[in-house]
């Protein structure tokens, strides 16, 4: 037990400091995501006092324009926006590594062609093309998820691409071809587990921009539906009582910039880790 | 079904709060008119005309007085077209402003004329109009009997409507024609009654054959007080007094307005001096406000929610489940969380009004009665969404109320909020919602355009387009259209109406909460007179 | 000829851009006749199927896809991008909104460079380590605060608690010069931040690359001033690799508008994309969408010939 402990607080000691801090920072987030109740003082949707109270003492952060719990609904919103995120970030992630990899393993013409297509995706800017989609697919969560998600798996697609490209012409993956490997074989036995650790950290970066666009969404009305409360529409209201309720989106707001900054410090931390380059960041996600 | 006609106007009506009614006044005022042409001797009308006067002395005596006003509105109007569906805002007030309708409705109700200066309806299929005389138009050319057979055919023109994005006054079948009998007479001829001369959306004056010659979306040639000066769609637009009016050139040079999206913004524009005077501020944002130096605060009018009943479907097509829900209003938390507590609620629409007969439900919030009385009828697993509208941040505050207090009592509810268009179309053109849904607006003063408001089985009482939901409320409202408004036997239906709303549960209704005016201080009274009887208001809310 | 081939590219994507924003337009739900119509309460289904007809034939839409798409290309490349569902031009209710956005734009774009220079400056210059490190911090916060979470920010002291600023609104330019400065300034400040904070991050580096390199060594050898070894040669050194994130940021501008218009009531195109979207104004949504894109790729373009002009490395062998 002891050494099990000893060498677990050994691999802390030695894990890159963002990695620590974005865990830190996320963990509360994750925790009160899958069970909001056990922190939250109120239920988020009931009716508790009178609409718009400052922050007091039975109410830490004062009520919404309804008179409920202004707390427990941020801590009922972290569920909606950490669902819709990870959900995005994994769906991008996903279709958008395959995309890659396949790309960049198979080269040639079929790479060309892909790429176009990926670029022409890129020309639409994020939030423009999400809108575009929700207007054709209508509002909700599912939707939400699967807009932001869309937008993002080209620069996700690009980015792996990349990584496909330079794994193609590593020695053990060429040995496998020569020696008659199929390409799925190779893909997924050489390709995949060697770029796993570079794309994590594209991951973790496509997770902070899609916690950005899906509260830009929800601000903009076209997310969670109320009265589900989700960070963005939270901001959203706040801005109508800015004059009654000045302190409203505050905690809202922290919520936000925490969880996509642990985001981008958990990616930090990784690449510190695996001692991949910098070249992420800038074309990945990007509000 | 020739209450068919006044459908989807009556809803847009209601929810785009806005009412004709207090733009009118605005105008009325500022004009410094309709004092001596109309015969009404209503006290309010009187009133509008003696403040009138008040503008013109405070402008002819200094001089150089107040010369222009900017009007800050709480939406945002994109296209100028005189009779647009969507443009509801721009076609039922600021219509007025730069296009006469035939004849306009004062502040009590009464008809009172404009372009045309007699109509004769005593035979129901056929509308004889005289016209003014010595009316032009903004480019200066005169106006005759001609252009108004062709802006009433127009506007009956239902393809014509349809691809310039407005609003037809009646059904192909109700229509035959409108015919120019000498320069300044019009005879308009239908199949059946059709009251198209102010209802529901007035027919507003433009030129002969002016279709496809003139854009009407950005463009303006009508004969109204005020010239088009500068319009950007979204931003705002500048009216410039028309000098030629037939009525006087109205004492404001420019009249300018601006466009908010919503009513914080528009707060924020009066606060930062964007705008002189606020239009239609509610109750949840006065306190935003009142505090603005140099500026008065007048009551304006009525601004009401309410919510009507999808009475073709179950399980509110049974008027005891109707009835229990109502134990499931938060009455006070609803008046918080939509009117700051500034409201006032009651199950009878007319209460807020001093004809009322006094009839009201006696409910207290008890959701686990309802949910007994549910119990009782074997209803307990039922479903009732509510249907909000987008914008509409005080329905959509008060639904979530509402679906609280529905929880409790063991009903299923979601909450749905719609952008205005899909509302309107499933709510009053498919009638495809289920439940409840949302709706709003300014009430006008007491008036039989008020009443039918109401009454009209379009609007509060059910929303179908196909058949009788319920056939002895349609059979009253047909009783209460047909009997003009004056009739002694007008009050025994408006009671009986009353009653039928209240006992028979035809809708949850709702509350009301007066809408204010913020005008500069030395506009005050002066053009506030001119929005409606403050003083009832007053008394509704003291 | 590079160049040419570049063109002959760009030209692609163009049309594949357009292809896609026509198809997407088409996948809308409900037709452009029915949003046109809108809710006709007194027609029957018959007299409503006959109107569609008629509509559909004015407006084109009985022709095969292809047919359309040309009309539609053709048109759009006069500026015609159809009607609004309030019947005014599209074309001209996106010129009528193009000077507030481009006004807020440029603004933002020069307070974000501005500021991104006059930060990076201070943070290489400095030999005070907490300066450089609160520097550092603040700009990455930034890259992570959502515009309108930045703009509640700036709200909440400088118009609600203080009333310095207006909060939203708009005043046009040429009706009002000072009261449309005022308006300005809180829009163009939340633009601006998370711009700045991200050139910060590549002049940062550039200038921390710049140092290392043997031109920059060889400048210090010769005796020049530290001002004149900034300014001379770190700093155009540095600049060179931000000038394509400037450009991409201009060519995705749109994408913050869209916030931060809605957050002031800015009436430029980003509040009329989500005013449309909201509605299902799909002419102007679509014109819109198209038209972003069109500035991306033309951007990027021309941050890519720009680059190469100015980069001797990058430039081809003759």
């Amino acid at each position: 037990m002891t050494t099990r402990l000893g060498r677990l607080l050994g691999l802390l000691r030695r894990a890159p400091r963002p990695l620590l801090i974005g865990a830190l920072l996320l963990m509360p987030f994750l925790v009160v995501a899958v069970v909001p109740g056990l922190v939250a003082p109120y239920d988020p949707f009931a009716i508790e006092a009178i609409p718009l109270l400052g922050p007091s003492a039975t109410h830490l952060l004062g009520t919404d324009e309804v008179g409920r719990d202004l707390l427990s609904r941020t801590l009922y919103a972290a569920r909606t926006d950490i669902v819709v995120s990870v959900a995005s970030a994994f769906l991008a992630f996903t279709v958008g590594t395959a995309f890659g990899l396949f790309a960049g393993y198979t080269g040639g013409r079929t790479d060309t062609v892909m790429m176009r297509v990926v670029d022409v995706l890129l020309s639409f800017p994020t939030i423009v093309l999400a809108l575009f989609l929700i207007v054709i697919l209508g509002r909700g969560q599912a939707v939400q998820i699967l807009a932001i998600a869309l937008v993002m798996t080209p620069s996700m697609a690009r980015f792996s691409r990349g990584t496909g490209l330079v794994l193609r012409n590593r020695g053990n993956v060429e040995a496998s071809r020569i020696s008659g490997g199929s390409r799925l074989h190779i893909l997924r036995r050489h390709i995949l587990p060697n770029s796993l650790p570079t794309l994590f950290v594209a991951a973790s970066v496509l997770a902070s921009a899609a916690v950005l666009i899906s509260a830009s969404l929800s601000f903009l009305g076209l997310g969670a539906q109320p009265p589900y409360p989700s960070w963005g529409n939270m901001l959203r209201s706040a801005y109508g009582v800015v004059y009654q309720a000045p302190l409203y989106g505050v905690g809202p707001g922290i919520c936000i910039t925490i969880v996509a900054g642990g985001y981008i410090l958990i990616g930090e931390g990784l690449r510190r880790l695996y001692g991949t380059d910098r070249r992420l960041d800038s074309s990945v996600g990007g509000m | 079904m020739e209450s068919s006609d006044t459908r989807g106007d009556l809803s847009r009506r209601g929810f785009l709060r806005l009412s004709a009614a207090s733009m009118g006044g605005l105008v009325l005022a500022s004009c410094g008119v309709d004092g001596d042409t109309g015969e009404a001797t209503t006290t309010t009308t009187t009133a509008a005309g003696g403040s009138a006067e008040t503008t013109t002395s405070t402008t002819s005596g200094s001089g150089t007085a107040k010369t222009s006003l900017s009007v800050g509105m709480n939406s945002v109007i994109d296209g100028l077209t005189p009779f647009a569906i969507q443009g509801y805002v721009w076609s039922q007030m600021m219509g007025f402003v730069f296009y006469d309708p035939l004849i306009k409705k004062d502040i009590s109700g009464t008809l009172q004329p404009c372009i045309a200066t007699e109509w004769d309806t005593s035979d129901p299929t056929k509308t004889i109009l005289k016209i003014r005389e010595g009316v032009t138009f903004h480019d200066g050319s005169p106006l005759t009997a001609q252009d108004v057979a062709y802006s009433i055919a127009a506007r009956a023109d239902e393809t014509l409507m349809a691809s310039t994005a407005g609003r037809p006054i009646m059904t192909p079948s109700q229509w035959v024609s409108a015919v120019a009998v000498d320069e300044y007479t019009v005879e308009v001829n239908t199949t059946e009654r059709v009251e198209f001369l102010v209802n529901p959306q007035p027919v507003l004056i433009v030129p002969n054959e002016s279709f496809g010659r003139v854009n009407f979306a950005n463009e303006v040639l009508g004969t109204g007080p005020f010239k088009l000066g500068r319009f950007t769609s979204g931003t705002g637009l500048e009216a410039v007094a028309n000098p030629d009016y037939w009525d006087g050139k109205p004492p404001i040079e420019t009249l300018s307005f601006a466009f908010f999206a919503d009513p914080s913004t528009a707060s924020t524009g009066l606060r930062s001096g964007q705008v002189d005077a606020l239009y239609d501020v509610a109750p949840g944002n006065v306190d935003a406000v009142s505090d603005v130096p140099g500026k008065t605060l007048e009551t304006a009018a009525t601004y009401a929610y309410w919510w009507i009943i999808q009475m073709g479907k179950e399980p509110l097509d049974d008027p005891a489940v109707r009835a229990a829900l109502r134990h499931s209003f938060d009455l006070e938390a609803l008046n918080n969380a939509s009117f700051r507590g500034k409201g006032t609620h009651s199950w009878n629409p007319f209460k807020l009004y001093p004809q009322n007969s006094g009839i009201d439900a006696d409910v207290e919030y008890n959701p686990a009665r309802t949910r007994e009385l549910l119990e009782e009828l074997g209803r307990t697993d039922i479903s009732v969404p509510i249907l909000c509208i987008a914008g509409y941040d005080d329905g959509i505050s008060a639904a979530q109320v509402l679906q609280q207090g529905f929880q409790e009592a063991g009903i299923t509810c979601e909450v749905e909020v719609a952008e205005a268009g899909d509302w309107l179309e499933r709510t009053y053109t498919n009638g495809t919602w289920e439940g409840i849904t949302f709706n709003a607006g300014n009430l006008p003063f007491p008036s039989k355009n008020f009443f039918d408001y109401l009454v009209n089985p379009s609007s509060i009482l059910s929303a179908y387009t196909e058949g009788d939901v319920v056939p002895h409320v349609a059979e009253l409202y047909r009783e209460i259209n047909a009997t003009p408004f004056d009739a002694p036997e007008i009050d025994g239906l408006l009671a009986e109406a009353e009653r039928t709303i209240v006992e028979d549960v035809i809708a949850y209704f709702g509350f009301g909460a007066p809408v204010s005016l913020v005008l500069p201080e030395d506009l005050s009274g002066v053009i506030a007179n001119g929005f409606g009887d403050v003083e009832w208001h007053r008394a509704a809310f003291a | 000829m590079a160049v040419a081939a570049q063109l002959g590219q760009l030209l692609a994507v163009l049309v594949a851009v357009s292809v896609l924003t026509f198809l997407l337009l088409n996948a809308l739900p409900g037709s452009v006749v029915d949003a046109r119509i809108g809710p006709l309460p007194n027609f029957s289904p018959e007299q409503r199927a006959e109107l569609t007809e008629t509509l559909s034939r004015q407006l084109g839409l009985d022709k095969p896809l292809w047919y359309q798409y040309a009309v539609w290309v053709k048109n759009a490349a006069t500026g015609d991008f159809g009607l609004t569902y309030q019947g005014l031009e599209t074309g001209q209710v996106i010129a009528d909104r193009l000077p507030a956005t481009l006004q807020l734009s440029v603004v933002a774009i020069v307070l974000g460079v501005v500021l991104a220079l006059a930060a990076s400056i201070l943070a290489y210059r400095t030999r005070w380590r907490p300066l450089r490190a609160a520097i550092q911090f603040s700009t990455t916060v930034l890259l992570v605060i959502p515009p309108f979470w930045l703009g509640l920010l700036l709200v909440i002291p400088l118009a609600a608690l203080l009333n310095w600023l207006p909060s939203a609104g708009y005043v046009p330019a040429q009706l009002d010069p000072a009261r449309n400065l005022r308006f300005l300034i809180l829009p163009a400040v939340t633009l601006a931040l998370p711009q700045m904070a991200l050139f910060f991050r590549y002049l940062h580096a550039g200038l921390e690359d710049a140092t290392s390199m043997a031109f920059v060594t060889a400048a210090h050898a010769r005796g020049l001033s530290e001002r004149a070894v900034v300014y001379g040669h770190v700093l155009p050194n540095a600049v060179l690799p931000t000038i394509t994130v400037v450009g991409l940021v201009v060519g995705s501008m749109i994408s913050g508008l869209v916030i931060v218009e809605s957050v002031f009531s800015w009436p430029g195109l980003g509040l009329l994309l989500v005013d449309s979207v909201r509605v299902k104004d799909y002419n102007t949504v679509a014109a819109i969408v198209l038209l972003t894109a069109v500035t991306y790729v033309v951007v990027a373009f021309v941050v890519d010939l720009l680059y190469q002009l100015l980069d001797p490395r990058t430039r081809r062998p003759t």
